[in-house]
C-alpha cells in the first residue's frame, strides 16, 4: 500500500544564459514511495543533481522553474512559505551531498553541526551529547565519543561522509536525497556507506532518493531505478528489469559501459 | 592493538600565535599598545594630579629636572628644587631651580580625589611631591596644569575612541555586508549603492559636516559618544564593501547548500557559516583601521570641534601647539603629537604582523593579494 509521498510533475527547469535558454530538466516525471530506495541514474549534465536540489528548493538563482510540480505528501513545494519550506529541509527531507571534504564548516567541531540540526529540528536539551553519540554511533562510527570534538580536517573522508549521514538522520526525516554520496570515496568506502544506507533504510524506515551515474551501485543498492537522460526519465523499474533487458537506446549505452 | 599516543594537532590559531611571536616588531608594537591602554586605564593613579588641576604661577612651566645627586655632592633618593619664576623683557615667565628647597619625589603619595576604575573612590597617586611644590615631568601648559598627567587622562579618549569606532562600524560592516553578499541581487544593489554614497563623500569634511549638524554646546560626553557614532556612520560603508565581497564567494561553498539543506535558517547561516569565515581578514582590517579613528578624533578636537577643555585628548592638547611662538618656547606641549605618532605606528605594525602571521588563513580565503 504504498502511496507516492514524493512525486515529481513534468518538471521543466531553465538555466537562463546569454546564449538563451538552455533546457536542464525537460519534463521529468518521477514517484518515490514511502521507505523505498529510488535510484535515479543519469550521466553528467543530465539533470539529476538539479532534480535533487530543487526538490528541497535549492536550485541555483540561475534556474528557472519553467512548468511542473512537486508534492510533498500532497502539498506542492512551489506553493509553501519559505519558513514552511525550511521545516520540511532537514526535518522531513534531507540531502546528502557528493563533497564529503567541503561540506562541513571547517570552523566548528563536528559535535556542534550535528547539535546545530538536532537543537533547530527536535526537542532535545539535556542529554543532547548522549543524542549526538548516539547518532554518530548509528551511522558506524565507533569512537564516536573520541571524534565528537574534532574539527572536519581531523578526520577521513569516508568519516566525515558519515558525520553528513548523521547530520541528515539526525531529526528523523522521512527522505534522505543522496547526490553522488559515494563517488568521491575509495571503493571500500562505497560498498559501506551503500550498506550504511541500506541499514538506515531498514531501521529507520526511510526512503532514499539516490542519486547516481554509477549503475553497478544501484543494482544491489535500489529497489527501484530510473534512468534520467537529457531531463528526462528514459526508463523505470526493478534493477534486475533494467539491466537484464533495457528497452530504451541511452540505458543499453550505460550498461555496456559498465560492462565494459 | 597498541596504543600510540597521537599530538593532537595545533590549531590555526596557535600557529598564528607562534608566527607573530617571531615578529618582533610587531610583538614590540603589540606591547607598546598593552603599555598604552594600560596608562588608560590607570591613568588617575599614574598621573601625579588630576587632569584639571591648575596653578596659574606655573603657566609653560617646563619640564622639571629629576635630581639624583644631593648639593653635597652624595647619590641620594630622586628629588627635585623649588621652582621661582621671574619675568623678561617680554614678560614671558623665567622659571629656575631654588636651590634652598629640596622636595623628594615620593611614592604613592596622597594627591587629588579620583574614582579608581571609575568606581573606588582613591587618592592614592603612584608618584609626587609634598604639596608645596610641583613635579611636572614633561612641562605644563599655559594654565599650569601637568602635561604628563593630562597626556595620560587624554589618551583614554583617543585609544577608547578609536577601539568602540572600530568594534561598532566593524559589526555594522559585518552584518550589512554579509547580508549584501549572500543574498545579492537587489538587496546586495541597494545596500551597496548606499555604501557608494557614504565613500563618495571625502571622510574628514562628512565628520565635520555631521558634528556641525549638531548643536555646539554639548558637554564632553555627549561630544565623545557623537564622535563615536559619526565614525561609525562614516567607517562601516568599507568594511561591508570588502565583506560582501568575501561573502559572495562564500556562500558558494558546499557547506552553505548543505547546511540550507538541514533547514537552518539565512540569519544562522550568515552569521555562523559565512562571517566566522572573514574573522582573519577583520582582525587585520580593525588592527589597520584604528589609527585612522584616532586621527579623526584628534582632527576634530584639534579644530575644537571635539573633546572640549579642560577634559583633554590628545587632539585637544594638541591644539595648544597651534602657534608658532608656543613650539618655539615651549616645545614640550607637542608631546601629544608624539604620543599620536607612536600609536599610529604601533597600530599599523601590528597590524602588517598580524596580516602575516595569518597568512595561511587568509591565502585560504583567496585574500593573500588584498
Amino acid at each position: 500500500m504504498s502511496k507516492a509521498f514524493l512525486e515529481i510533475e513534468n518538471l521543466k527547469i531553465y538555466f537562463s544564459a546569454e546564449s538563451g535558454k538552455n533546457r536542464v530538466v525537460n519534463g521529468l516525471d518521477l514517484k518515490v514511495n514511502e521507505s523505498e530506495i529510488l535510484a535515479l541514474v543519469g550521466g553528467s549534465g543530465c539533470g539529476k543533481t538539479i532534480t535533487g536540489l530543487t526538490i528541497l528548493r535549492l536550485q541555483p538563482p540561475q534556474a528557472t522553474i519553467a512548468e511542473g510540480r512537486i508534492y510533498w505528501q500532497g502539498h506542492n513545494i512551489f506553493e509553501l512559505s519559505d519558513s514552511q519550506m525550511r521545516a520540511i529541509r532537514g526535518k522531513e527531507i534531507s540531502m546528502v551531498f557528493q563533497e564529503p571534504l567541503t561540506s562541513l564548516n571547517p570552523l566548528f567541531t563536528i559535535g556542534f553541526q550535528v547539535a546545530e540540526v538536532l537543537r533547530l529540528h527536535t526537542d532535545v536539551k539535556d542529554n543532547e551529547r548522549k543524542r549526538i553519540i548516539e547518532l554518530l554511533e548509528k551511522v558506524g562510527i565507533d569512537q564516536a565519543e573520541k571524534i565528537i570534538d574534532d574539527y572536519p580536517h581531523q578526520l577521513s573522508g569516508g568519516l566525515r561522509q558519515r558525520v553528513m549521514i548523521a547530520q541528515a538522520i539526525a531529526a528523523n526525516p522521512k527522505l534522505i536525497i543522496a547526490d553522488e554520496p559515494t563517488s568521491n570515496l575509495d571503493v571500500t568506502l562505497q560498498a559501506q556507506i551503500l550498506e550504511l544506507f541500506k541499514e538506515l533504510k531498514r531501521s529507520l524506515n526511510l526512503s532514499i532518493l539516490l542519486i547516481t551515474h554509477d549503475l553497478a551501485v544501484v543494482s544491489e543498492l535500489a529497489d527501484r531505478v530510473a534512468i534520467i537522460h537529457d531531463g528526462k526519465i528514459v526508463e523505470e523499474g526493478s534493477p534486475k528489469d533494467i539491466i537484464d533487458n533495457p528497452k530504451d537506446s541511452y540505458t543499453k549505452k550505460l550498461i555496456e559501459a559498465v560492462g565494459a | 592493538m597498541t596504543n600510540i599516543p597521537v599530538k593532537k594537532p595545533k590549531s590555526q590559531f596557535w600557529l598564528s600565535i607562534q608566527r607573530i611571536n617571531k615578529n618582533s616588531l610587531a610583538l614590540a608594537s603589540f606591547w607598546i599598545i598593552v603599555s598604552l591602554y594600560l596608562g588608560a586605564i590607570f591613568a588617575d593613579f599614574i598621573s601625579p594630579y588630576s587632569y584639571d588641576n591648575e596653578t596659574r604661577d606655573y603657566s609653560y612651566c617646563p619640564p622639571t629636572k629629576i635630581h639624583f645627586i644631593s648639593p653635597s655632592g652624595k647619590l641620594t633618593r630622586p628629588f627635585i628644587y623649588g621652582a621661582s619664576s621671574s619675568f623678561d623683557e617680554y614678560k614671558r615667565r623665567i622659571y629656575s631651580e631654588d636651590k634652598n628647597e629640596i622636595y623628594p619625589v615620593r611614592f604613592f603619595v596622597q594627591g587629588d580625589k579620583y574614582k579608581f576604575l571609575g568606581f573606588i573612590p582613591a587618592s592614592v597617586h603612584l608618584f609626587g611631591v609634598d604639596p608645596q611644590a610641583r613635579i611636572f615631568l614633561w612641562g605644563a601648559d599655559y594654565r599650569g596644569r601637568d602635561l604628563f598627567s593630562r597626556i595620560m587622562y587624554g589618551s583614554r579618549v583617543s585609544l577608547s575612541i578609536g577601539l568602540l569606532g572600530v568594534l561598532i562600524s566593524f559589526f555594522i560592516g559585518l552584518v550589512v555586508g554579509g547580508i549584501s553578499g549572500y543574498y545579492g541581487g537587489k538587496i546586495d544593489n541597494i545596500i551597496m549603492r548606499a555604501c557608494e554614497m557614504i565613500m563618495m563623500i571625502p571622510g574628514f569634511y562628512l565628520m565635520l559636516a555631521l558634528r556641525a549638524a549638531f548643536p555646539p554646546n554639548l558637554n564632553s560626553l555627549q561630544v565623545y559618544i557623537l564622535i563615536v557614532l559619526i565614525f561609525s556612520f562614516i567607517g562601516w560603508a568599507g568594511m561591508a564593501r570588502v565583506i560582501r565581497g568575501m561573502s559572495i564567494s562564500l556562500r558558494e561553498r558546499e557547506y552553505i547548500l548543505a547546511a540550507k539543506s538541514l533547514g537552518i535558517s539565512d540569519i544562522k547561516i550568515i552569521l555562523r557559516h559565512i562571517l566566522p569565515h572573514t574573522i582573519s581578514y577583520t582582525i587585520v582590517a580593525a588592527s589597520m583601521s584604528i589609527p585612522g579613528y584616532i586621527l579623526g578624533e584628534s582632527g576634530l578636537s584639534l579644530l575644537g570641534l571635539g573633546i572640549q577643555d579642560p577634559q583633554a585628548s590628545w587632539g585637544n592638547l594638541l591644539s595648544e601647539a597651534m602657534g608658532i611662538m608656543q613650539i618655539k618656547f615651549y616645545p614640550w606641549i607637542l608631546l601629544p603629537g608624539l604620543f599620536i605618532f607612536i600609536t599610529v605606528i604601533a597600530f599599523n605594525v601590528l597590524g602588517d604582523g598580524l596580516r602575516d602571521a595569518l597568512d595561511p588563513l587568509l591565502k585560504e580565503e583567496g585574500l593573500k593579494d588584498e
